[in-house]
């Protein structure tokens, strides 16, 4: 059933309803008058059945433009929240500080690794045997570390 | 050390021109993205009640056989889908919030700043002398980072923009087609109430009629007669034909009422009372949600028309710059990484 064939149905519903309620105001018949309005009750039923079908002709439509937009929305949603740049920075200078014989230790917030150089330690102050320092990761998390000197 | 300050002031002023170049061309029409978005969360708000409405009707209609169950399941997921669709646009929303928030400059140079430190720490004499030498431009690098994050951010906004025209148009307008049969299935399911309190009232009125005329005039027969037909003047019945006023013309075997017969025409007074408080009340329910239809597409009416001027917004401002915009990112973040590399 076309959009258009739904709406001449209602509109016929409409019509009928509205010579059937005329007619039943003139009546004062008490059956002719329950008739009448179990008439009309069906009739409603057939239009709520009506505007319905118009709704739930749409739904397929709606749910490959749905499908679309999720794809547009997904793609929109990995925009990388840090500059690349500044990423690349940083993935610099860890990859720098791995060839000058850097270590590798896992960030305090997040998964990335940090490099850090164990000769560079000298110059920090041992406490029981351990060396505080203090590093970023490339997600920006700069945090305090204690690295064995041994 | 001529030629050291004579490298520095031209790295100064071709960064200050990229800079400059980069902030004429990147931009996101923040306004007409406010605009949308309250529109859009306006319709959202009014539309979510509306379709929990229609798949509560959806759930109640009828009866238990296998073809009812499928119709109604029909119904229940055409809300649904509906409501999931209104849910997809606001994360489509958000995505694009998120994509206009530009990078903060100063978070960007304490960023820099703390690379900086870092780098350092690794007391290694080639990375040092990088540092050092870029420490001067920190602030410049900064805003040219920003620069750069809201420019991309910029084109992902536009491509996200013009991208999802279409099917949030085409789902606004399916919402729109939906609005008149929504507001037809709540007219229709009211108008059954409606319809049955009429049918009622006029069987009463035609009960009243004998009634009254097998009574005399006296003064208590003509205060129900005239309660009546207070009765039906006050039946806000728009398009429906009334019943005629009650006319008392006394029958020729008419007797004189008695206690009894006041006490009968007093209880069809208050039942017909009662029908036309209830067909009224019914009649203000229809045109209220009429009158919240009708604001409902004007609303998704507001929101697709914002929508559109959010897009001719992004693609005025993208209209000029685009393609060198687009060369100057590529060639600062060359720039990057040749100074990166070389040193």
């Amino acid at each position: 059933m076309t959009q258009d064939e739904i709406n001449l149905t209602i509109a016929e519903y409409e019509d009928a309803i509205d010579k059937l309620r005329t007619y039943r105001a003139k009546e004062l018949d008490q059956t002719k008058i329950d008739e009448a309005t179990a008439k009309i009750t069906a009739l409603h039923g057939k239009c709520i059945d009506a505007h319905w079908l118009a709704i739930t002709s749409r739904t397929a439509v709606l749910e490959a433009l749905t499908t679309e937009l999720k794809a547009i929305t997904d793609k929109a949603s990995k925009i990388p929240q840090l500059s690349d740049a500044v990423k690349n920075l940083r993935d610099a200078a860890d990859n720098a500080a791995k060839l000058a014989g850097g270590k590798e230790i896992k960030c305090k917030n997040c998964d990335a690794k940090v490099v850090y150089l164990p000769n560079a330690l000298t110059a920090l102050v041992a406490v029981g045997g351990k060396k505080k320092i203090m590093l970023t990761c490339k997600n920006g998390h700069t945090n305090d570390y204690e690295i064995a000197t041994n | 050390m001529l030629k050291i300050i004579q490298s520095r002031i031209t790295r100064t002023v071709a960064a200050a021109i990229l800079v400059s170049l980069l902030a004429a061309c990147a931009s996101i029409p923040k306004q007409n993205l406010d605009s949308y978005v309250a529109n859009f969360n306006t319709a959202k708000a009014t539309a979510q009640d509306i379709y929990l409405a229609a798949q509560v009707q959806a759930e109640k209609t009828g009866g238990d056989s296998n073809v009812d169950r499928v119709e109604r399941g029909k119904r229940v997921a055409a809300a649904q889908a509906r409501l999931a669709a209104l849910d997809l646009i606001d994360q489509y929303n958000s995505a694009l919030v998120k994509l206009a928030m530009g990078t903060d400059a100063a978070g960007v140079k304490g960023n820099l700043e703390g690379l900086s430190s870092g780098l350092k720490s690794f007391g290694v004499e080639r990375i040092s002398s990088l540092v050092t030498s870029a420490v001067p431009y920190l602030g410049i690098i900064s805003q040219a980072v920003t620069l750069i994050d809201n420019a991309i951010r910029a084109e992902h906004f536009a491509e996200a923009v013009a991208a999802a025209q279409r099917p949030i148009q085409e789902i606004i307008g399916i919402l729109r087609q939906d609005a008149d049969n929504l507001h037809g299935i709540q007219r229709h399911v009211l108008e059954i109430t409606f319809d049955q309190d009429l049918g009622n009232l006029i069987k009463l009125f035609a009960r009243v009629r004998p009634v009254v005329n097998s009574l005399k005039v006296d003064d208590g027969v003509t205060a129900m007669v005239a309660g009546f037909n207070t009765s039906l003047a006050r039946l806000d019945a728009k398009g429906v034909e009334k019943p005629d006023p009650v006319a008392h013309v006394p029958a020729p075997n008419a007797k004189a009422a008695t206690a009894d017969d006041l006490a009968l025409m007093q209880a069809l007074l208050n039942q017909g009372n009662a029908l036309v408080d209830s067909i009224n009340q019914v009649g203000k329910k229809i045109q209220s949600h009429r009158g919240l239809i009708e604001e409902y597409k004007k609303v998704l009416a507001a929101c697709s028309g914002s929508l559109e001027e959010l897009n001719a917004a992004v693609r005025d401002g993208t209209r000029v710059g685009t393609l060198a915009f687009a060369v100057n990112v590529m060639n600062l973040r060359k720039a990057y990484i040749e100074v990166r590399e070389a040193k």
